[in-house]
């Protein structure tokens, strides 16, 4: 408990830091994301191992990608197999490419030859556990220390993908021991683990703003959409109302979680 | 002062009187594999009436529906077309099932070597419709996973092995 207080003040003081830099660049994001396009496929949360990208099914283990095609959805159809390096852990699609998360760092592919995804380029950081979401010009990458995922560090890092060859650090948030992430629009999403839910408004990446910390709501993943929260912890699932201009969220329900 | 110094003199011979050897209780857990032949883990697929969530992996939400993987069990369905109120329908049983992917009608999901396609039109029904089998079997080949013989390891049973060691040099740190 004195750790939180301890790592909420930390944030505090970061955000209370930068408070003069107001000349920031505006995001411009695009809302919905590769999501909206096709209605038919279902939503992942941020630790997603298989996505589908229009006619295309991709999964990933450890260390490869597999591609299939199912545009005759009841027979996929085995395409290629991507080596994707070692520690890889998450997928998640964006436009035309795929944001893959592993232990060492994002990679970024391009689904220009659908069936065989080709490396563009790699953010590297230090070893840890990272999930990743994209929106507009910029992802989010949480990292996890601890001793499943090796590394130190548990933080935020808001990387700048305009140059999609060249993807570079923009900002870091210390955060306490972040797992799943969702983005919409201005609002972003960080669950950490026991130590609750965070709701941020980052209409100014620069000095994105804490709106709602629930810290008792233990936390692994979320899917924002259409302003419903779905949130997946150890004590259940659950549900709330966000609405990002007004910067408010509130509960709806819970189905909860029996533990043995 | 004297006196003090005798003391701290006597004690001293305690301090040596178990430096030789000694003897310990050493105890240590194996884990023994529990091989499954993956045809018997195909038969057992099925959709049932739904079940606690206990250790929750994998959220996919598609059109009012929401699929909660049930971390190498299968997938819980849930009726979230009202928000207020989701309601459980029903448990697919998949083992050794960690992703899951949605497109329309269909499930896409792993079942340890195997990816599955279910068909979801019905929520009440979902049925298997097809499976591509061994597609990711290299993956628990080259983790020690799956024997070729043996079957795939679905779980393992802890021995708990206690002995005693005995004359053993006490400055050794470990054995």
């Amino acid at each position: 408990m004195t750790n939180m207080k301890k790592y909420l003040i930390i944030c505090f003081l970061i955000f209370l830091g930068c408070e003069s830099s107001n000349d920031s660049i505006n995001p411009g994001f695009s809302t919905g994301g590769e999501f909206s396009s096709d209605s038919n496929i279902g939503i992942g949360g941020s630790m997603a191992r298989f996505t589908i990208v229009g006619d295309f099914l991709y999964t990933v283990d450890s260390y490869s990608l597999q591609s299939y095609d199912i545009t005759d959805q009841v027979n996929p159809v085995f395409r290629d197999k991507v080596e994707l390096g070692w520690g890889i852990e998450t997928i998640f699609p964006y436009g035309d490419n795929l944001f893959i998360g592993a232990q060492n760092g994002m990679h970024i592919y391009s689904l220009e030859t659908k069936e065989t995804p080709s490396w563009i380029s790699t953010y590297q950081h230090v070893t840890s556990c990272d999930p990743v979401v994209v929106q507009g010009n910029y992802a989010f990458v949480t990292l996890r220390g601890g001793s499943e995922c090796q590394g130190f560090n548990n933080q935020l890092d808001i990387i700048d993908i305009n140059n999609l060859s060249n993807p570079t650090l923009f900002k870091t948030y210390p955060m306490i021991n972040p797992h799943g992430l969702g983005v919409d629009g201005n609002c972003l999403f960080i669950t950490e683990g026991d130590y609750g839910l965070k709701m941020f408004d980052i209409s100014n990446l620069d000095q994105i703003q804490l709106i709602k910390h629930f810290k008792d709501l233990s936390s692994v993943d979320v899917i924002p959409f259409m302003d419903v929260l779905m949130v997946i912890g150890s004590d259940g699932f659950h549900q709330y109302n966000y609405d990002c201009e007004l910067g408010e969220i509130e509960y709806i329900s819970t189905i909860p979680i029996v533990s043995l | 002062m004297k006196v003090t110094s005798y003391i701290f003199f006597f004690f001293s011979f305690f301090l040596f009187s178990c430096e030789d050897t000694c003897d310990y209780y050493r105890s240590y857990t194996i884990n023994h594999p529990i091989y499954s032949s993956m045809e018997s883990l195909r038969d057992s697929v099925d959709f049932i009436d739904p079940i606690d969530i206990v250790n929750p992996g994998k959220l996919n939400y598609n059109n009012g529906y929401l699929f909660i993987s049930e971390t190498k069990k299968g997938v819980h369905v849930i009726d979230n077309r009202n928000i207020n109120n989701p309601l459980k329908i029903g448990f697919l049983v998949l083992p050794g099932n960690y992703d899951i992917a949605t497109k329309g009608n269909y499930l896409y999901a792993d079942s340890y070597i195997d990816l599955v396609v279910f068909d979801i039109s019905d929520k009440n029904n979902i049925k298997e419709v097809n499976r591509l089998k061994n597609n990711f079997e290299n993956y628990y080949v080259n983790n020690g996973l799956y024997d070729l013989e043996k079957g795939i390891i679905v779980g393992y049973d802890d021995e708990i092995r206690e002995e005693i060691i005995e004359n053993h040099n006490c400055n050794l740190a470990y054995d």
